[in-house]
């Protein structure tokens, strides 16, 4: 394959990058469900 | 515990199997280019994370921010939304910006130029930077939403001339492909390249809807938990203020 340096690195921060907003995402969503009450849990 | 439901679990699943099946179709599947050769592939993910940034989640943006603006739908929801999913456009059209630039050095031979597509993209992220910040500024909470509303409707025009740059200037830049007019029932692209395009399209615009729904809970529990410890602080405040009447003057 030509350019697969390029190629690799394309894909590898695409998908690293959506990977790790994702995890802080659903880590940020963890801890703000557990700070409230679970009366005020609207998702489980 | 967390901002998941069994919909979104289901939806995630197929976001995953179709960036999956993106880069399957993109890396093995779909022939290299005659001219790019192997740099087509990376036009696979840059197409679909422009397509996103620019004209669904600045799009979504957009609306979610007129309806804000719109006395009889103002809510909650249309800001948070707003919010949530120009975050998210943030991220795509940075994206877009580093695939962009490691395919130009392929194709190009530079990594950057002040093309004009690339320098309206650019000066577009930096303006949506611009919301974001706008959205961090303390203030009454109806008051900072219809100002980034009113912002975004602002940075919004920086689309179309993002879109239209490429026939308003001189550029090194390709016009669009598939979202021309001219060419949308003759696109300049075909077969299997056309196909992993279209798959990549359609996962990204999953994975874009699964991180919008995370994003937007997460930005509504955030508004629960402040406005809770309002509450708890105004109360802890009234509670002072109660002991201190019935001690009595000191």
């Amino acid at each position: 394959m030509t350019y697969a340096g390029y190629v690799a690195a394309g894909y590898g921060i695409t998908f690293v990058a959506l990977g790790a907003y994702a995890w802080r995402v659903i880590a940020r969503g963890r801890a703000l469900s557990r700070a409230l009450p679970p009366e005020e849990r609207r998702w489980r | 515990m967390t901002t998941s439901t069994p919909a979104t679990r289901i939806l995630g699943a197929f976001a995953l199997g179709g960036l999956a099946l993106t880069a399957v179709l993109a890396l093995v599947v779909s022939p290299a280019d005659v001219n790019q050769k192997d740099a087509v592939r990376l036009l696979y993910i840059h197409v679909p994370t422009a397509w996103l940034a620019l004209y669904l989640s600045f799009g979504v943006t957009t609306l979610c921010s007129a309806l804000y603006l719109w006395p009889r739908t103002r809510s909650r929801f249309w800001d948070l939304a707003a919010g949530a999913s120009a975050e998210i456009g943030v991220l795509f059209l940075g994206l877009t910006l580093v695939i962009g630039s490691i395919w130009g050095r392929t194709t190009w031979g530079v990594w950057w130029t002040w093309d004009a597509r690339l320098t309206t993209t650019a000066v577009l992220f930096v303006l949506y930077l611009g919301y974001l910040a706008l959205r961090r500024v303390p203030d009454d909470t109806d008051v900072r939403s219809k100002r980034c509303a009113i912002a975004a409707l602002a940075a919004f025009v920086g689309v179309p001339i993002v879109h239209l740059s490429v026939e308003w200037w001189r550029t090194l830049h390709q016009p669009a492909s598939i979202l021309d007019e001219r060419r949308l029932l003759d696109p300049a692209i075909h077969g299997s390249m056309a196909w992993t395009l279209f798959v990549g399209v359609i996962a990204f615009t999953l994975v874009y809807a699964w991180l919008l729904i995370h994003r937007f809970r997460v930005a509504w529990l955030e508004e629960r938990l402040e406005d809770r410890v309002l509450e708890t602080a105004l109360a802890e405040r009234r509670a002072e203020g109660a002991a201190a009447l019935v001690a009595g003057p000191r």
